[in-house]
């Protein structure tokens, strides 16, 4: 049976947020019951570049540890961005 | 009630001439725990009374030296005294006519001379007792009479703010039928429609809980929330976060809103749908149910920020078909039998029927439950995006031509230039965000505009100000590495060092379009070859977002002028 975590990311997510967002990365890849972790968008109106390069940053992280992860919920502008970033190719959107 | 506990409360007038049984009866009275007056004429107990004295009972003697005790009580009468309590006779008189005549001026009960002290007591105790209940019972009756006019003044004010908050906030559109059945009072039922400027329809129906004033007074943030963002052209998801938030900081915790909210993009042919809580909304066409719409989520304003979940049901909709919504008033009216209408009958309803089916689902509960007046607020609410978009196809294409931006929108000029270590402090791409919702540019364009933004301020800073290189972040660790190296530099900047930040709107030439400039201090950065780097390396993503996301980007040599033209989403 898969689990899977959530990461509910911020209104603005940027780089004021990597404390946050390396702390529940960490968390949820050193769970050896956790095998997917799930970005949730639902909130996000503005991301930058270096929110992209977080996740990238982790999204490697990830892969060596054999774990999935999956953008949800990104809507509109946000999902305009993802897009342009060409994530898809790396993350599943569920 | 026990009359000996709180017998000393209790004042007692005792009118006799005979200063011996005078003091007898008072003596005895007080032994029992009452408190005393005397007065040996009808003149002095006069006095007495119209000073104002406080007096719960009388015990009158009939045969006083100046007039009879039934004089006294005429005299009480005639001055319509506010003080009016009951009064015992004392008299050797057993004459039945006589006695008619004491009840008749008023007298409450009766002793026969010799007095029967015992008797006495007994009688002033259920005197006493009595007149306080009636007291009791008028003061009641009066709190009560003011409870319901407070209530029906409630009432009407939940009616007026209700009726205002649908005239100030409803917009009437083609294709958008909505059918809502008040109970006698405003129950919390709400439904809304409204077109953003980006030609897309928005629609609410709510139900809060509680009724009347309570109700009104929850839903109206609902409202204004839903109305202003929706003008602004926020997503769904943003817009149910902020109701959440504000409910839940603003009205009591056993209050909420249970709310479904439709989102339907008529550009990119897809409905989001935000279920809190209301019934299960059907999407049908041909009379074959495409999808269901149920509750996924908690209403609005029972779960903190941290909690609530925003996501969306997203799916394809090509804009043909009917959607249909309702409040679970229509579920829950029960019929002469006690049986509920029940949701099982809707998907029934729906399901097997073809035509308008919200006609199908009002002819239906009136011919269940054989009235068409309602316990609860029912609200039956039918979209028809092929009407929809036939009116909304209209509006986009007017606001393309003007640049989806309000046609009254000239054209306008702002800059803003930081220095020194203010650039630290300084976040300028939220500050330029407020002011671009200030002026009412859609937020997807909001969006987009503050992402240029930011990627120019902060390449314009790390690469520019600060002249640091992003290929360190390529390295192990490289990302905590940069980092630190930007804060130790940023502590070290001068009044030289300085970016500016320069918006321009053009809005009346055949594109409109706006003109986003970041100029900085530094010596110049080489901007070629970063963009070469593949999608997912970890620096230049930035400068290639900024590229995609305008019509046309210019670096000015020696690379610390960049300009990005964009066109309004």
């Amino acid at each position: 049976m898969s689990k899977h975590a959530s990461v509910v990311l911020p209104n603005r997510f940027d780089y004021g947020y990597h404390a946050e967002f390396q702390r529940q990365c960490s968390l949820y890849i050193d769970d050896a019951d956790i095998d997917g972790i799930i970005f949730d968008f639902s909130r996000v109106e503005y991301l930058d570049s270096s929110a992209l390069g977080m996740m990238l940053m982790w999204q490697r992280r990830a892969a060596a540890a054999h774990k999935k992860m999956m953008i949800k919920g990104a809507k509109g502008a946000t999902a305009q961005i993802l897009a342009m970033a060409n994530m898809q190719r790396i993350f599943e959107y569920i | 009630m026990n009359a000996h506990s709180n017998a000393s409360l209790h004042y007692i007038l005792v009118v006799d001439d005979d200063a011996v049984l005078n003091d007898l009866f008072c003596y005895f009275l007080q032994a029992k725990g009452f408190n005393t007056c005397s007065a040996h004429s009808v003149a002095a107990a006069m006095q007495i009374i119209e000073a104002g004295a406080e007096i719960d009972l009388i015990v009158l003697d009939y045969q006083l030296t100046d007039g009879n005790g039934l004089q006294l009580l005429s005299n009480i009468n005639e001055k319509e005294l506010l003080c009016n309590p009951p009064v015992i006779m004392i008299s050797g008189n057993e004459d039945t006519t006589f006695l008619e005549s004491c009840f008749a001026s008023g007298v409450t009960d009766y002793v026969i001379k010799p007095v029967n002290l015992s008797l006495l007591v007994l009688k002033v105790h259920t005197l006493i007792n009595s007149a306080s209940m009636q007291r009791l019972i008028s003061k009641q009756n009066f709190e009560l009479e003011h409870f319901k006019h407070e209530a029906e003044r409630e009432e009407s004010i939940a009616k007026f703010t209700y009726e205002y908050l649908l005239r100030q906030n409803s917009e009437a559109i083609n294709g958008v039928s909505m059918w809502l059945k008040s109970s006698s009072s405003f129950s919390g039922d709400i439904a809304l429609a409204k077109v953003s400027p980006g030609g897309d329809l928005y629609f609410l129906l709510a139900d809060a809980t509680g009724h009347g004033l309570s109700a009104a007074i929850t839903v109206m943030p609902v409202v204004s929330i839903f109305n202003s963002m929706v003008a602004k052209g926020f997503h769904i998801q943003p817009i149910v976060t902020e109701i959440n938030k504000k409910l839940i900081r603003d009205t009591p915790q056993d209050r909420f809103v249970a709310a479904i909210m439709i989102q339907m993009h008529q550009e990119r042919k897809e409905i989001d749908v935000w279920n809190g809580g209301m019934p299960t909304a059907y999407w049908v066409h041909r009379g074959e149910v495409m999808q269901t719409f149920r509750s996924q989520h908690m209403a609005l304003g029972i779960l903190e920020e941290d909690m609530f979940d925003a996501n969306v049901i997203t799916c394809d909709f090509p804009g043909q078909g009917t959607i249909i919504a309702y409040s679970d008033g229509l579920i829950e009216e029960v019929n002469d039998k006690g049986e509920s209408f029940s949701s099982a009958r809707v998907d029934e309803l729906v399901r097997d029927h073809h035509g308008n089916l919200q006609s199908i689902l009002i002819n239906a509960l009136r011919d269940f439950t054989g009235r068409d007046q309602y316990k609860d607020d029912v609200s039956i609410c039918m979209l028809e995006p092929q009407l929809i978009f036939a009116n909304g196809e209209k509006k986009l294409r007017n606001s393309i031509d003007h640049g989806v931006v309000q046609e009254d929108m000239s054209d306008f000029s702002w800059s803003v230039k930081m220095s020194g270590k203010k650039i630290a402090a300084c976040e300028i791409p939220p500050l330029c965000n407020k002011f671009l919702q200030y002026l009412g540019i859609n937020q997807d364009s909001c969006q987009i505009i503050f992402l240029v933004v930011s990627e120019m301020i902060s390449n314009a800073i790390d690469h520019g100000v600060l002249g640091l290189d992003s290929s360190m972040k390529e390295d192990e660790g490289g990302f905590n590495h940069y980092f630190s190296e930007r804060e130790k530099r940023l502590s070290q900047l001068t009044e030289s060092d300085f970016i500016e930040l320069h918006l321009v709107w053009q809005g009346s030439e055949e594109c409109p379009h706006i003109e986003v400039s970041v100029r900085d201090s530094g010596v110049g950065y080489n901007f070629h070859g970063v963009e070469e780097a593949c999608d997912l390396a970890f620096s230049g993503r930035g400068l290639r977002l900024i590229r995609n996301l305008s019509k046309n980007l210019e670096i000015y040599p020696p690379g610390n002028f960049i300009k990005a033209i964009i066109n309004p989403s």
